[in-house]
């Protein structure tokens, strides 16, 4: 019997931020190339693991429209450190970001970068499906 | 890239308590490949322990936030649960938006004792994942002992989902109306606890009514009549109530014999799927790789030979097939 | 509208035309031009005649300052008072909104009156009602907005300031009560000042849980939210404006504008209606509604949405309502906010040319004031070099051209006497929906309107990749070059162990016993508003004033309100 393995994606992003409408369009993108898509609101990152573990996801997709980027990154990756998840999982990040901190972002171990003009949701979908 | 790992070693960690290992043993048992077998095998000495607790009903019914609302509850009485959240698969592409989880999470994101897992039910009839009674084998050797099984609210489901629980909850809101004319037919018969939820909506009252008459047409031959509940999931209320309700259906079960009857059904059910299974795999081998089967589908058209009477003769060819087939493994 | 005579006429004008096409060489005949629609659905013809708005009465349209207001409020308005600028602004520290709020000054940014605006934006943690040493607001505080959660916020933002001077509006969203009963209680026991002075826009947006996904109030109890904003405004604050007539969400969650005006409608009425089980007047109530719109690129769109906003509200009132008094009747547009959605993070100086465009659009339809975002909106929190422009815009506009010469100058214009009317009917067209859907509490909490913006703004992003719908040097005319980087603000992340070290302090450095008597009260008093309302309107916000006075911070009110009226609300 044929093997049924989908590529699992958790699209997620702090749930103080209500800017989403592109988000949600992203997961039904994901959604329409075949992938299985897990979307939540987080209140504190380490959730985040938590939920990525328990589901065990391929790709973490986190959005920042407005704040927290610094802090909930550099937490979440030194929680997949911790876990041993670090090259098991890829990070997606998207949202206002500049230049500078897409570089800080890489050294810490974030997979791709998503700033704001450059590329389309569709670009997103095609490096989350990658 | 996921890291391989042993099967062996994943169980260990299981059943050490890593959430990793129970995620990533999900996963394995979920996809249905030949590791199957395996994996259940070390696994099945350490179940059989968990409670297993099936919630079905209408899209928007409160499933989700009411499920969550549980496991909070349960979480802090001290109670191991987790959670296997269905939702539909796309036919077409297979992709899924799972959204129960995000019912969930403002209760038991972070709480470590709440597992959740959440499936697509990838094509299977009535929407209840094939692999479910898999994954909830896996959660109970991880210890949990209540499993929380969301199903998809249509028909075919709410049969399957009395197949795997031990209780089955049928959850109703208000907005429903004349719905609940159609549940006296068949519905109305897989539930042992009936949740009224969104209580705090107009119409309530009424629906609740009609609700208690349709209860007596409900009770399943020989077992007690179900009991109605009504919540309000969002606001908290009727939490509690729903626990004992449950309790007293566990209580009951337990006494009147009822839960080994369910459960053997399970058994039963399962074993035959397992069979069901491994008798498919064979036979798509056997229609793929044996040269007697090409030959025998051939004979039918350039020899002019009867399909009926060439299937019976195949099959005789496809049962020593099997045979040497195991005796190779 | 116009006589027989004159439509016969243009009849005849337009069978000439016809004739005319019919007889050159088919060659000659240039092909029709594709069909085209507004954002709204409305379809549009290439031009407009006197036929077209022969239907509409001329009561309908009306000169400006009458009824229905459709052309103004007012019968002289630019020539005398130019259009309010009421940006927002607000950063991490004291000292930069300061700095920001001075230079807004020097540049000649005025609101009405010529009040200073205070449109402060919060941080999200202060949004959600979480003080900065809790957890969950780890790495949040201070970023976008300011920290607000005790009395000494107020002291350090507003001390020195003239208070009857300022337009002040802190966007604290869900934790709107809390913190203007901080607000409140800053004035009135550590300045010892009237807060009947104070002109206060309370951020009455309780209804945001319709299209965004963030937490709420379940409806009903937004609905009181609101309802305790307003009577204790008008009961304390008389110069105050607590409801909201708030669009601009609703469009940058996708609404398109016709859609957006009918959800915000229906909002307000039934917030107006909660108001009524409270006791409160309508003609009271509705005067004290602004208008928060949002303005997209589509110039006439927008002109007719706003123009048959005005009219509709004044037709509501009067009709549904009752209302008489002239101020409840007119629609005051006082914050028109050009789309954040419309600018693009390519080739940003475009955005000056698109901000301008839906400036234009606000001023053609002659309304109070607007929030014009800055040009760098998409790719940072706006330098002062464009918050300069946005100025600017403002008073070129109003300046250097005759744009305010002339009330309405569109007003007569067949295609936007036609549009109005239809984006009117099309307004109307959704409400009905709305109620043959059982309401509009059930279309929310039944998640519909949120489908209903979610789907419209899928439908954009769609022709956005299609291409169908344009952004220039986006998805038409892109060349690639680098554009100017990002310049994101982030602040320094000593202000948020600031902030949480003096929350901390303040915590410590207070009469406990009173702070917990006066949380016991909020407690009671939600509770009431929970389980005996309509009778038990107006408790929360004074039991909320004395917390705040005896030192509780918002986070622990916001709490308490928020366990014991069902927050965490997700519609859909
Ligand atoms: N008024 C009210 N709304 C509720 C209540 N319980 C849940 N809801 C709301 O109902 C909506 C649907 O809730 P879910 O928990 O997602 O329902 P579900 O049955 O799991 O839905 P599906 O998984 O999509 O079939 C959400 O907006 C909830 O907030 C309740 O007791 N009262
Ligand atoms: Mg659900």
């Amino acid at each position: 019997m044929e093997t049924k393995t989908k590529k699992r994606v958790l699209v997620t992003k702090s749930d103080q931020d209500a800017h989403e409408v592109s988000v949600r369009y992203l997961t039904q993108l994901l959604r329409d190339k075949g992938m299985e898509v897990i979307f939540t609101r987080y209140s504190i990152i380490d959730e985040v693991v938590k939920t990525a573990m328990e589901e065990d996801v391929d790709v973490i997709a986190l959005s920042f429209y407005s704040s927290g980027l610094q802090y909930d990154t550099a937490r979440l990756m030194e929680l997949l450190k911790e876990q041993g998840l670090k090259d098991e999982i890829k990070v997606v990040i998207g949202g206002t970001i500049s230049e500078g901190e897409k570089k800080e972002l890489i050294k810490i171990g974030v997979d791709e970068v998503f700033m704001p003009g450059v590329g389309t949701l569709l670009d997103v979908v095609e490096r989350v499906n990658a | 890239m996921k890291a391989k790992q042993s099967i062996e070693d994943l169980v260990k960690e299981l059943l050490g308590g890593s959430v990793r290992a129970a995620g990533r043993l999900i996963t394995l048992v979920e996809a249905n490949d030949s590791l199957v077998p395996d994996i259940m095998k070390l696994i099945y000495p350490h179940s059989g322990n968990a409670y297993v607790i099936g919630f079905t009903g209408a899209p928007g019914a409160g499933k989700s936030t009411l499920v969550g609302k549980l496991a909070k509850l349960l979480d802090s009485k001290g109670k191991k649960v987790a959670i296997i959240a269905i939702d539909p698969s796309s036919p077409f592409t297979g992709g899924a938006l799972l959204g129960d989880r995000i019912r969930m999470m403002e209760d038991v994101g972070i709480k470590q004792n709440v597992f959740i897992r959440s499936l697509g039910s990838r094509g299977e009839m009535g929407g209840l994942s094939e692999a479910t009674y898999r994954v909830a084998n896996v959660l109970d050797a991880f210890g949990k002992e209540f499993i929380f099984v969301e199903t998809v609210g249509t028909g075919q489901a709410e049969i399957e989902v009395t197949k795997l629980a031990d209780s089955v909850i049928v959850v109703l809101s208000p907005g429903m109306g004349d719905e609940i004319q159609t549940l006296k037919a068949g519905t109305m018969e897989i539930g042992d606890i009936f949740v009224l939820n969104k209580a705090d909506q107009a119409g309530a009252e009424s629906i609740s009514a009609s609700i208690q008459t349709a209860l007596h047409w409900a009770a399943k031959h020989g077992e007690r009549m179900p009991t109605l509940v009504k919540t309000v999931a969002i606001k908290e209320q009727g939490i509690e109530d729903l626990w004992k309700e449950l309790e007293l259906h566990r209580a009951y079960l337990i006494e009147s014999g009822q839960l080994k009857i369910r459960r053997e059904k399970r058994i039963r059910m399962e074993v035959c799927k397992l069979m069901e299974d491994k008798l498919a795999r064979h036979f798509n081998k056997f229609t793929c790789e044996s040269p007697d089967f090409e030959q025998g589908i051939k004979e039918v058209s350039t020899d002019n030979k009867n399909p009926c009477q060439q299937a019976e003769i195949l099959l005789e060819t496809f049962m020593s097939f099997l045979k040497q087939g195991d005796s190779e493994k | 509208m116009f006589n027989d005579d004159t439509l016969k006429k243009q009849q005849i004008l337009e069978e000439q035309l016809m004739a005319a096409m019919k007889a050159m060489p088919a060659e000659a005949v240039p092909p029709p031009p594709p069909p085209v629609s507004n954002w709204s659905g409305i379809k549009l013809k290439p031009s407009y005649s006197p036929a077209d708005i022969k239907d509409i009465g001329f009561q309908e349209i009306g000169i400006p300052g009458n009824f229905p207001f459709v052309r103004s409020n007012y019968p002289f308005h630019y020539q005398v008072e130019p259009m309010h600028m009421n940006q927002g602004y607000g950063f991490a520290t004291t000292e930069e909104t300061r700095q920001r709020r001075e230079f807004l000054q020097q540049l000649g940014s005025r609101s009405q009156g010529g009040l200073v605006t205070a449109v402060m934006t919060l941080d999200l943690p202060t949004q959600r009602g979480l003080d900065p040493d809790n957890p969950a607001a780890r790495g949040k505080v201070g970023e976008c907005g300011c920290s607000f959660s005790t009395l000494d916020d107020f002291s350090e933002y507003f001390d020195g300031l003239d208070i009857t001077k300022l337009f002040t509006a802190l966007l604290a969203i869900d934790n709107a009560l809390p913190i203007n009963a901080l607000f409140a209680a800053y004035i009135r026991d550590r300045r010892k000042e009237n807060w009947a002075d104070m002109w206060n826009l309370p951020c009455n947006l309780f209804h945001h849980q319709q299209f965004w996904d963030a937490a709420g109030y379940p409806p009903k109890t937004a609905l009181k939210m609101s309802t305790e904003l307003i009577k204790w405004h008008i009961d304390n604050m008389p110069r105050s404006c607590p409801g909201a007539f708030d669009g601009y969400n609703l469009g940058e969650s996708g609404a398109p504008p016709a859609m957006e005006v009918a959800f915000a409608m229906a909002h307000t009425i039934a917030a107006i209606e909660e108001c009524q089980k409270v006791g409160l007047d309508p003609n009271i109530v509705a005067a004290k509604y602004l208008g928060h719109p949002h303005a997209c690129m589509n110039f006439f769109e927008e002109v007719a949405k706003l123009r048959a906003t005005r009219r509709l509200w004044a037709k509501i009132m009067a009709q549904r309502f009752g209302c008489t008094s002239p101020d409840a009747l007119r629609h005051k547009i006082v914050i028109a906010q050009t789309a954040g959605t419309e600018l693009t993070a390519q080739e940003i100086y475009n955005n000056i040319i698109r901000i301008t465009v839906m400036t234009m659009a606000g001023m053609m339809a002659d309304i109070e004031g607007m929030w014009v975002v800055s040009y760098d909106e998409a790719i940072s929190i706006p330098t002062e070099q464009a918050v300069k422009v946005c100025v600017r815009t403002y008073q070129i506009l109003q300046e250097e051209t005759d744009l305010p010469h002339v009330t309405d100058p569109l007003g007569g214009s067949y295609y936007v006497e036609w549009l109005t009317s239809e984006m009117e009917k099309e307004i109307l067209k959704i409400m009905d929906e709305m109620d043959k859907r059982g309401g509009y509490l059930k279309c929310w909490e039944s998640g519909w309107i949120r489908g209903q913006v979610q789907d419209a703004a899928f439908k954009r992003f769609k022709k956005l990749e299609s291409g169908e719908a344009i952004k220039i040097g986006v998805n038409k005319y892109r060349i690639e070059e680098t554009d100017p980087e990002a310049n994101i603000y982030r602040r320094p992340i000593e202000v948020e162990e600031k902030a949480i070290e003096r929350v901390r302090r303040y915590k410590a450095n207070r009469n406990q016993e009173k702070v917990k008597a006066a949380l016991e009260q909020v407690r009671i008093a939600a509770i009431k508003v929970d389980k005996e309302w309509p009778g038990s309107g107006g408790v929360l916000m004074p039991a909320l004033v004395e917390a705040a006075s005896a030192g509780a911070t918002a986070g622990e009110m916001s709490k308490i309100m928020q366990e014991n009226l069902g927050y965490g609300y997700f519609s859909g």
